[in-house]
């Protein structure tokens, strides 16, 4: 039996949101300490992965590891027909191919259930190792989402530049070129507001937008946004879902020598 | 293909991949099986193989490889190792079969054709008949067009004739004339004695009509006062059906003591018609005699200016030239069929007995030609046919009159009047109906004739009876046309041009073949310049003539017309028993339909069996070769086979996986398959020995005991062992290797041999009843799969850039693409190309170590499950994994022990598996 009851119920549908557009199946893993989730993209370049504490439902109750099998349209429109202050229960049999779910309007005048077919998936998981990062930066979740859509506007790919300066995000494309550069800003009034660079070396990395554009759909997830560089290993982009948990997402980089074929 | 259902076997192990996610990687593609299915599978819009087939599935299929940033390999097949031979030499039996269907379902489509519009005919008749036939009827009968026959003897021909002429040309505009309803009675006329002829010729011939033959009372007075030659021809008719076609006119006894008195009645019979021929042919010997020498006195008082002589000699046949006779056609004719001819000629009006005559008159002057000899017999035989012929046919013009010779002649004179009530009425009077029946008889033995003459050249008492022939052929076709027309004209009121151009062209096509047939004979013997011309000129009518009628498939298969032909003779013969009369209109469209739809249906089996006889062929390899070299794309031909060179590869670690349908891939050792990669209704799936392994626990040397067990390309296996069944023996005889199967056959042997039962498993009791062909297991099989001959270059591959140009040449010439469509095609994958060279995008997986694949696959039968679990615990690996358990158990009991603390299967084979992603082995300790 599985059973976890989330008040702000929002958050449940902006994960949803941010989820949908990059996998379209995908395996709920839920344990005794909490749901999460990890899944490619269809091409096998990025990585998202979420984690939801137990401690952040308000009942959270796992009998027995779970592997629901989603898929991420489904679970969207269901999800959207809960309210934005509905809290959210789901429910699930140990042995049912069903997951239910049952949305509480705020005063409990409106009890909507629901009822989701489940599949069986065929995944593959990924290790993630546990890595110290050469340059992690902080930013506003909206700045990088700005960032992203209009450098996607010059050309296909971002290079990312981070210096003790500051991080410079630019495009090359047929029609020109553009650039975009955020300095430290440590004297903002909210802590979102604030860009942070930590740094132990400088790193270069050139990404294909269109993914960076995926993951932004998180923006409303969280104000800041934590982008976590090493040359030659994957971006970590990560916004933090209140306090109960992270999304992350993995993205390979792009590789610009001719050398390397493979 | 491949293993015999193994496929179905390894389904649930393969698990959906996204072509994005092979960017970069270089696979192997097995494209023999492609072109094999690129050229049977593809058609175009009408159903039709389309010839360039294979060139358009390479083309998009190298485009969609591209366009993934796959770089592919492209391996071909080789020369077929002697085991596949044997095999493919069953294939190609199939194929032999499919071709011969496909043949015989076009032979019926034609059929069906004809019918129909045999159909139309009799439907659009009907409605004429009953609405304007007073029309019809009414107009005079001034046949100007001519049948092309006429053009045979021009210069017998009189101003009319040049008219005939002319009208041979003219016939297509006829056809607009008839469409718009006019009925001029000459077209008419000129169409029935084509619908005549052919009713003549085929009627009889027909295996429907056998009957009619088959009833004549050859004792009767009747058929006693017939002619010699006809009485002789009809005997030896009778005769060559009875040989062929005995039982089918009288039925097999049931009992089999009577099968004896059976087959001496036939003897009887038999006997007693040899004896009647030979009295026959006795008679007309002396008849000839006679009437050589009263032909040769004819020639000295017409033909001052024929010269003849001698050309050759045999024991039996002398050839005799004589020239100058053609000339002297018309006086000839006249004094031949005085009593028709005289009156007849100056009336213009009766230009059908004119051109009857004509022919006559051609009959006359070729029969002299060919056989002034001391044989002299079938000439008179001939002529007097010929007369015989002509007279009812002109009594069959004029259904009505049951005349005999001299009243033709008042006939001939009487208005066309007369014509029309016959057609009228149509009641075949007793003479008419058996004046028909002579017609038809004559002219059906005159196709026998020919038929013997091809057939039997050599045997030289037939040469002696069917010395005519050759000349008798040349006036038969014309005679058909001449007498075609009479018919049709009678009984089709409203003729439709389709089908008589149809039917011409049939009497063309007999034409041709006669002439084909005559020619050499009439080189030997004879050198007379008017007969070449004759040939000629015929020739030239075939060739126009098949020219019109170009739309027309052209059945020159003799058989064949004769089959189809009793449909509308059947239809045309109105004094004989009309099998369409009964029809009512609407049964007659019903009929219509339902031909319609077996034509369908039959289209289709003809198109499908026709595609599947179609072959690979070394040009099309060839073809896809030059392209794959335009796109810069490396490709090897294997020694033999291509799925053992690409598993060559794979284990060498040339490619990472190879791209195919054929499962032969799995015994020849191929750890990487991506199925269903072009399939547009199937999703990718990528295959792994791996994944084989940990859930079937089946490895090259399990492959390769399935495919001794169940068959393959190598090996016809064991009838009734399929791959599952192959699972339960492997699990009931393990054994390292071919060792199991040593295992099984030493206890089938003996177990076999044993007369009782002994006390065993259900299993065993069913395998005990399997037959094992003692040539079982074969090493030479296993050791085609283990060591096969492959290209053992270890070169790595490397990848040109796509010569725009060259494809662009390639695509036009090839397979006549726009330059846009190409642009269309390529531009955008060679931009992708481009900026893949500028910057690569690894995969995250080459970043992030691949832990366990989750186990929750499609369930398995439980006889798999069972016999897997015995051949992973009892095969040569110990292959306790945990996943084992869990992928029985319930979805929920997947993942116990957490997914990083799990032990990975992938370390169970790390170790004599080839790297597989990329990261795997290098951080695959991770778990």
């Amino acid at each position: 039996m599985f059973e976890a009851r989330l008040v702000q119920g929002s958050l449940l549908k902006k994960v949803q949101e941010a989820l949908k557009d990059i996998v379209q199946e995908a395996s709920w893993d839920c344990t005794s300490s909490g749901l999460s989730l990890q899944a490619m993209d269809g091409s096998h370049v990025s990585l998202v992965q979420l984690t939801l504490r137990a401690d952040g439902f308000e009942k959270y109750r796992c009998d027995r590891n779970l592997a629901m099998g989603i898929n991420m349209g489904s679970m969207s429109k269901i999800l959207k027909c809960a309210g934005n202050d509905d809290v959210i229960t789901l429910k699930a049999e140990d042995t049912s191919d069903r997951l239910e779910l049952m949305f509480e309007s705020p005063k409990g005048e409106k009890i909507s259930n629901y009822e989701m077919k489940l599949m069986d998936l065929d995944c593959e998981q990924l290790g993630i190792p546990d890595q110290e990062y050469s340059c992690s930066i902080k930013m506003p979740s909206h700045e990088f989402a700005r960032i992203c859509r209009d450098l996607s506007q010059i050309g296909e790919c971002v290079v990312i530049t981070c210096t003790k300066d500051g991080v410079q995000f630019s495009a090359k494309g047929d029609m020109g070129s553009g650039t975009v550069k955020m300095s430290q800003n440590l004297g903002a009034e909210k802590e979102d507001d604030q860009v942070t660079i930590e740094m132990t070396e400088p790193v270069q990395l050139t990404f294909a937008i269109k993914y960076l554009n995926m993951f932004t759909k998180a923006t409303s997830l969280s104000g800041s946004v934590c982008l976590s560089m090493s040359n030659d290993v994957p971006l970590v982009v990560e916004y933090k879902v209140e306090d109960m948990g992270h999304i992350k997402y993995f993205l390979a980089p792009k590789i610009e020598d001719e050398d390397n074929d493979d | 293909m491949g293993v015999t259902g193994l496929w179905k076997l390894l389904e649930g192990t393969g698990h959906p991949v996204s072509l994005e996610s092979l960017e970069g990687k270089v696979i192997a593609v097995d494209i023999s099986i492609w072109l094999n299915m690129a050229v049977k599978g593809m058609r175009d819009l009408h159903g039709h193989a389309a010839s360039n087939a294979h060139l358009i599935t390479l083309f998009n299929r190298i485009c969609k490889l591209l366009h993934f940033g796959i770089k592919p390999v492209f391996v071909f097949d080789g020369q077929a190792p002697l085991l596949k031979q044997k095999t493919l030499r069953e294939r190609r039996e199939k194929k032999n079969l499919h071709l011969q269907e496909s043949k015989n379902a076009s032979e019926k489509i034609m059929q069906n054709y004809l019918k129909r519009e045999v159909m139309k005919l009799a439907i659009k008749s009907k409605n004429k008949t009953q609405k304007s036939g007073d029309v019809q009827e009414t107009t005079s009968t001034t046949p100007e067009n001519a049948e092309p026959v006429k053009s045979n003897v021009p210069k017998t021909l009189t101003d009319q004739s040049q008219v005939d002429d002319d009208g041979m040309f003219v016939l297509p505009p006829m056809k607009q004339n008839l469409q718009l309803g006019s009925s001029d009675e000459d077209q008419e006329t000129d169409w029935n004695t084509r619908s005549t002829t052919h009713e003549a010729l085929y009627g009889a011939a027909s295996s429907g009509d056998f009957a009619d033959i088959m009833s004549i009372d050859v004792e009767s007075e009747d058929f006693k006062s017939l002619p010699t030659d006809i009485q002789h021809e009809m005997l030896s008719d009778i005769k060559e059906i009875r040989k062929r076609r005995r039982t089918a006119l009288e039925t097999m006894p049931e009992k089999s003591e009577s099968f004896s008195s059976y087959q001496l009645t036939g003897l009887l019979a038999k006997r007693h018609l040899s004896e009647r021929i030979r009295a026959v042919e006795k008679k007309m010997e002396a008849q000839n005699t006679a009437s050589m020498a009263e032909i040769a006195l004819q020639e000295d008082y017409e033909g001052n200016s024929i010269a003849a002589s001698k050309i050759s000699s045999e024991d039996a046949t002398h050839y005799i030239l004589i020239q100058g006779l053609k000339n002297k056609l018309p006086k000839v004719d006249e004094k031949e069929v005085v009593s028709v001819t005289s009156s007849i000629q100056d009336n213009t009006e009766k230009h059908i007995l004119s051109s009857i005559k004509e022919e006559k008159v051609e009959a006359h002057t070729d029969i002299p030609q060919s056989s002034k000899s001391v044989n002299v017999e079938p000439e008179v035989p001939v002529i007097t046919k010929q007369k015989d012929a002509s007279v009812s046919l002109t009594d069959f013009v004029k259904q009505k009159s049951k005349l005999q010779k001299q009243d033709v002649l008042q006939l001939s004179s009487s208005d066309s009047e007369c014509e029309k009530d016959a057609a009228e009425k149509r009641i075949p009077s007793v003479s008419n109906h058996s004046e028909n029946v002579v017609i038809e008889k004559s002219c059906q033995s005159e196709i026998n004739l020919e038929n013997k003459f091809t057939k039997e050249l050599k045997t030289p008492d037939v040469e002696i009876e069917l010395l005519p022939k050759p000349m008798i052929t040349d006036t038969a076709p014309s005679n058909q046309n001449g007498r075609d027309t009479v018919n049709v004209d009678e009984i089709m009121p409203t003729p439709k041009l389709d089908i008589e151009l149809q039917l011409d062209k049939k009497v063309i096509e007999n034409k041709a073949k006669v002439i084909g047939i005559k020619e050499p004979e009439e080189v030997v013997s004879s050198d007379s310049d008017q007969e070449f011309v004759d040939v000629e000129s015929n020739l030239e009518v075939t060739e126009e003539k098949s020219d019109k009628t170009k739309t027309f498939k052209i059945i020159s298969d003799e058989e064949h017309m004769a089959e189809l032909m009793p449909t509308s003779t059947e239809l045309y013969t109105a004094p004989e028993p009309n099998p369409w009369q009964g029809l009512q209109e609407e049964q007659l469209v019903e009929m219509g339909e339902e031909m319609d739809r077996e034509d369908k249906a039959l289209l289709e089996r003809m198109q499908a069996s026709a595609r599947a006889a179609r072959d690979v062929s070394d040009s099309a390899t060839s073809e896809c070769q030059e392209l794959l070299r335009l796109f810069g794309i490396p490709f090897i031909v294997s020694p033999q086979e291509a799925e053992a060179q690409c598993a060559f590869l794979d284990k060498n670690g040339l490619t990472s996986g190879t791209i195919t349908e054929d499962s032969d891939i799995w015994p020849f050792g191929g750890f990487v398959v991506f199925k269903d990669v072009f399939d547009r209704k199937r999703d990718p799936k990528c295959y792994t020995l791996r994944d084989i392994t940990s859930e079937l626990g089946l490895q090259q040397h399990q492959f390769i005991n399935i495919a001794l067990l169940s068959g393959s390309d190598y090996t016809s296996g064991i009838e009734g062992v399929g791959p599952v069944r192959a699972l339960e023996i492997m699990k009931e005889f393990p054994g390292e290797g071919m060792g199991s199967m040593e295992k099984f056959k030493e206890w089938w042997s003996k177990a076999h041999k044993e007369v009782k039962a002994p006390k065993e498993t259900k299993i065993k009791g069913q395998l005990r009843r399997l037959n094992i062909p003692s040539t079982f297991p074969s090493h030479i099989v296993a050791n085609a799969y283990l060591e096969p001959s492959v290209n053992r270059s270890m070169e790595s591959f490397s990848w040109g850039i796509p010569d725009l140009d060259g494809i662009r040449c390639f695509a036009k010439q090839r397979m006549q693409w726009t330059k846009k469509k190409i642009d269309d095609d390529l531009l955008p994958i060679l931009k992708k190309a481009a900026d893949r060279k500028i910057s690569h995008q690894p995969l995250i997986t080459s970043y992030l170590p691949t832990g366990s694949p989750c186990q929750q696959r499609k369930q398995k039968s439980k006889r798999v499950r069972r016999a897997i679990t015995s051949t992973q615990n009892g095969g040569a690996k110990a292959e306790k994994t945990v996943n084992k358990v869990n992928s029985n158990a319930g979805r929920g009991r997947k993942r116990r022990g957490g997914k990083t603390k799990q032990p990975s299967p992938v370390k169970h084979f790390a170790a004599e598996e080839k790297p597989n992603l990329g990261l795997s082995e290098s951080s695959g300790s991770d778990s």
